[in-house]
C-alpha cells in the first residue's frame, strides 16, 4: 500500500519509516539528535497513544524521514478524504485533504 | 513598522498577524477557535514568549483562525536568508534558512531545498502532480463555463469555419482534459485513490 494513503498520522509515520528502510522506532529516534524525539515518543506516536504532537517534533520527524511535513499531516494520496488530525477546532469541519494542502 | 512576515519568534508573529487582521485581543482570537484546544491563556503565553513550542493541532487552529498558511507562523518569510528561530529543532536543521524551510515545507520539487534521493523526488513529484491536477480541474471548470457563455453569445449561422488565430476555448478544454487524464493515470498507477474526486 502506498504510504501516502495511510489514514492517521501514526500509520503514516510508521509506513514512511518502513518504506525508507528505517528499521525501528529506535533507529528513527537516533536520526534525531537531542531529547525532543526519543524512542519512546516514536513508539507512543506509532501506537496511537499520543495525539498531542509538538510542532518541533513533527518537523524533526519529517526531517529525519526525509519527507515534507504535509505527508505526515494528511493522507495526500486520498485527496477527497476528511482530515484525520486530532483536536482541530470546528472551523476545520468538512475540510478535505486537498483543501488542506492548498 | 516592519511587516508581520519579518517578526522573529512565533509568538511575535502570531501577535503581529492578529493585530494586522484587526483581532483586538488574545481572547477574541481564542473565540475564533470553537471547540479547539487553544485558550486565551495559551495565546497570551505564546505572544509573551513564555511558551515557545506548541502542538501541531494548536498551530493549525491558530493559523486557520488567523487565515494565514501555517508557514507564516513558523518562519519569518519576509527574511528568506535568516536562520530558523523555532525552538527544539534537532541539529540536522542547523544552517537551514527560512527560504529552504519554506521550500521543504511546501514540497517544492525545484526549490531552494535539495532533495537527496530518487524516492524523495518521486514522492514530491506525486505531490506536484496532484497540485497540477487540481489546477487542471479548475481550468476545465472555467473553460466549460466559458464555452456555455460563448455559445449563448454567438448567433447560430455566424459560427466561423476559418482557422482561428488563437486557441479556441474548445481546444484549450480538450488540452485540459488530456492533462487531467494524464495526471490521473500517473497518480492512479502510483497507488493513489482518486475516487470521488476526479470526475
Amino acid at each position: 500500500m502506498n504510504f501516502l494513503a495511510q489514514a492517521g498520522i501514526r500509520d503514516r509515520i510508521q509506513a514512511i519509516r518502513k518504506q525508507h528502510a528505517i528499521r525501528s522506532a529506535r533507529a528513527l529516534a537516533d536520526l534525531i539528535p537531542g531529547d525532543n524525539v526519543t524512542e519512546s515518543i516514536v513508539q507512543n506516536i506509532e501506537a496511537g497513544g499520543k495525539d498531542y504532537l509538538l510542532v518541533s517534533q513533527l518537523l524533526n520527524i519529517a526531517k529525519a524521514l526525509r519527507v515534507t511535513p504535509i505527508f505526515l499531516l494528511a493522507p495526500i494520496a486520498t485527496p477527497s478524504a476528511r482530515l484525520d488530525i486530532a483536536n482541530l477546532s470546528s472551523s476545520f469541519d468538512d475540510m478535505t485533504v486537498v483543501q488542506f494542502d492548498a | 513598522m516592519t511587516g508581520f512576515v519579518r517578526q522573529s519568534g512565533i509568538g511575535e508573529r502570531i501577535q503581529a498577524i492578529r493585530k494586522r487582521h484587526g483581532i483586538r485581543s488574545a481572547k477574541d482570537l481564542a473565540d475564533l477557535m470553537p471547540g479547539g484546544n487553544v485558550t486565551e491563556a495559551i495565546l497570551q503565553n505564546l505572544e509573551a514568549g513564555r511558551k515557545e513550542d506548541l502542538s501541531v493541532s494548536q498551530l493549525l487552529n491558530i493559523s486557520h483562525a488567523l487565515r494565514v498558511p501555517p508557514v507564516f507562523l513558523l518562519a519569518p518569510i519576509g527574511r528568506p536568508h535568516d536562520s530558523l528561530d523555532l525552538v527544539n529543532l534537532s541539529n540536522t536543521f542547523e544552517g537551514m534558512t527560512v527560504a529552504e524551510f519554506d521550500a521543504w515545507i511546501s514540497g517544492e520539487t525545484n526549490g531552494t531545498y535539495r532533495w537527496r534521493d530518487l524516492t524523495e523526488r518521486t514522492e514530491r513529484s506525486q505531490l506536484e502532480a496532484t497540485r497540477q491536477l487540481i489546477a487542471s480541474l479548475r481550468e476545465r471548470h472555467r473553460l466549460t463555463t466559458n464555452m456555455a457563455i460563448e455559445a449563448e453569445l454567438t448567433p447560430p449561422g455566424e459560427v466561423s469555419t476559418d482557422p482561428a488565430i488563437w486557441d479556441t476555448t474548445q481546444e484549450r478544454l480538450a488540452e485540459a482534459n488530456r492533462r487531467i487524464e494524464q495526471l490521473s493515470s500517473y497518480l492512479t498507477d502510483a497507488g493513489w485513490d482518486l475516487e470521488g474526486w476526479v470526475k
